[in-house]
């Protein structure tokens, strides 16, 4: 039996792992600035610096997220790109309903509702990953 | 497509997960291929055949000539 070569899989399992790592720290920052932010006892001017938190670890993640990126292969980029497509529009859809729900909504919920608007892409992302790679499995 | 891919992995004795790191793609990659769910590239198709020693039209047949 001739065994072709091994593959660099251990890699990007490694570095899918620290994408894993890195996109819930980068949750975990915005959580924190969530919770300090509407504090009474932050000075006006710490603000700003407190809404950038999730910034520098948001970076770190872009950037090993672009490592990764480069190294899918074709079926995996094709996966990506149609769940990316199908995820778009029905975010768009999603914000456009919650924008038109917002009318109903009293101040307060509406402020929560717009802090969480930004989850709605990559939720409906996640899901239309999901569906799509089913397709191929 | 229809192609021969499972059927030239097994002569080698080779896994899925063999035949993925020879080719440098996914497991699942070469599954979906094999199942003709996923139709690969030009690139990838050369890479196969060069694998296998065997020309393009060998491994992958296209529905026009299987009717002929």
């Amino acid at each position: 039996m001739t065994t072709p070569p091994n593959s660099c899989e251990s890699d990007r399992r490694r570095r899918e792992r620290w994408l894993l790592i890195l996109g819930i720290g980068w949750l975990f920052d915005y959580g924190l600035a969530l919770a300090v932010i509407g504090s009474e006892l932050l000075p006006a001017g710490v603000r700003p610096v407190v809404a950038l938190l999730p910034v520098p670890m948001f970076g770190v993640f872009m950037a090993l997220l672009i490592s990764v990126l480069r190294r899918l292969d074709e079926l995996e980029r094709r996966i990506h790109l149609t769940a990316l497509a199908v995820a778009v529009p029905v975010g768009v859809v999603g914000l456009m309903c919650a924008g038109l729900l917002a009318d109903w909504m009293d101040a307060g919920a509406r402020h929560t509702a717009l802090r969480f608007a930004w989850a709605v892409l990559p939720v409906a992302y996640g899901v239309c990953y999901a569906v799509v790679r089913r397709r191929y499995a | 497509m229809k192609n021969r891919l499972r059927v030239l992995r097994a002569e080698q004795e080779w896994t899925q997960a063999d035949l993925a790191a020879a080719l440098e793609v996914s497991r699942q990659t070469v599954n979906a291929i094999e199942t003709e769910r996923y139709e690969p590239s030009l690139t990838l198709a050369f890479k196969i055949a060069r694998l296998f020693g065997q020309p393009i039209e060998e491994i992958f047949i296209s529905e026009d000539r299987q009717k002929k």
